[in-house]
């Protein structure tokens, strides 16, 4: 008799849950359904789903660690401008890894967009910014990365290197910068060598 | 009839492990070489295997169930019928290495759990002092770290995940209650737990004949 009643409570309380599912949903907020990133899923068998961060870690020590911050960050954290064209485009969300080493400072940073919104108007709109601001094109190694660099000049003592590709529903930013030229070409296509190795256009 | 206590923790071991044997790889590996993902099996999926981080549809978690259950029993046996115990389990994990993953060296996966169910029957039957078990048993569990880092492509599929499962699932069947052994003495459960090594056998032929 006992366990009869043991039994019953507990089908009782899962068809309490199951009730509050199929009336209300498994609790994504409606207010946020236009935040919502669908990441490509392709094998659903693996115990986890490696392309929720789809950027390597560069080396040196890290200054940024958002990328396994489970909601991202908001686009705020980039510089004003790059922050409104990123956020017209629909990026919601942003992870990165910021690293510096040997006063290099390398990073990469995964801007995704929401269902709904184009990556690659992302990636064209990011990219004009970085033309209107002066940084010229650099050869690419791959037809859908777009590299763009920047050399000492002015008052200005940095180069650097940003590499702006889509794979997926990101904008995956690729970037080295410093006050040493060859370091910095250095740095950058080492990373950017990884980067797309692991992690190829999309 | 009473069953014997020792009997037990394998009756239940094994049943759990044609179980999610039969689930893992027949009905999952069926699924996965025709790319499908029907309602039930993606919702288990997405709600149970990828929260607990359990791949394959449990298919390695049976695998190591069935292989420490091997290793208990034969903690038992006088060495030759261990032979005639543990041969089966180990062909079935072989089958399962050579025709579903082409892989044998992932064996050096699985096999640290048959010993790990051997030292426990030992420590447990008092041959074995409890530190040496305790430090075996890790040493065992550190071997199927060891190998998981130093065979390639196999760091996405975490098996020390399973196996870890694998190994508190099996502490906690060696110490079975009285619901335990009334649940052992099930026929049920008794045949599921003769069968055990059947669901690895028809998915290693189903690997064999269905090509992705």
């Amino acid at each position: 008799m006992r366990i009869h009643i043991v039994v019953l409570v507990h089908v009782l309380l899962a068809a309490l849950a199951v009730g509050a599912i199929a009336v209300w949903g498994t609790g994504a907020d409606p207010a946020l359904a236009g935040q919502r990133v669908t990441v490509p899923d392709r094998d659903p068998r693996l115990p986890d789903n490696p392309e929720r961060l789809a950027i390597v870690r560069p080396p040196g020590v890290l200054v940024t660690d958002t990328a396994t911050v489970k909601q991202g960050t908001a686009p705020s954290v980039l510089p004003e401008g790059e922050a409104e064209v990123l956020t017209d485009a629909g990026v919601v969300e942003v992870n990165a890894y910021v690293a510096r080493e040997d006063g290099i400072t390398q990073g990469l940073w995964q801007m995704s967009v929401r269902d709904g919104g184009d990556p690659r108007q992302a990636l064209r709109a990011i990219d004009d910014l970085y033309a209107a601001g002066g940084w010229r094109q650099a050869p690419t190694p791959d037809r859908d990365v777009l590299v763009r660099e920047q050399r000492p000049a002015g008052g200005q003592r940095f180069s650097g290197y940003r590499a702006h590709y889509v794979r997926g529903p990101y904008l995956i930013r690729i970037e080295a910068y410093g006050t040493d030229q060859a370091k910095v070409d250095d740095a950058f296509a080492t990373l950017a060598g990884r980067q797309l190795a692991q992690w190829p256009p999309r | 009839m009473t069953a014997d206590i020792r009997t037990v923790p394998v009756t239940l071991l094994r049943a759990g492990a044609a179980l999610l044997g039969a689930y893992g790889y027949v009905l999952g590996l069926w699924l996965a070489r025709h790319g499908l993902n029907p309602e039930p099996v993606a919702t288990v999926r997405e709600w149970v295997n990828r929260p607990l981080g359990l791949g394959e549809d449990f298919g390695p978690l049976a695998v190591m169930l069935l292989l420490a259950a091997t290793g208990y029993a034969i903690g038992g046996r006088r060495p030759v019928r261990l032979v005639l115990t543990a041969v089966p389990a180990l062909v079935a994990t072989a089958c399962v290495c050579f025709f579903v993953y082409h892989d044998m060296a992932r064996l050096l996966e699985f096999l640290p759990l048959v010993l790990i169910g051997l030292v426990t029957r030992w420590t447990l039957g008092g041959t074995l002092p409890t530190w040496a078990g305790v430090l075996l048993g890790a040493a065992c569990f550190g071997a199927v770290i060891a190998a998981d880092d130093a065979l390639p492509g196999l760091r996405r599929w975490w098996y020390p995940v399973a196996a870890t499962f694998a190994a508190l699932l099996f502490l906690v069947a060696v110490r079975p209650g009285p619901t335990a052994t009334a649940v052992a003495a099930h026929p049920v459960t008794r045949g599921l737990a003769l069968v055990a090594e059947v669901p690895l056998l028809v998915g290693s032929a189903l690997a064999l004949v269905v090509v992705p």
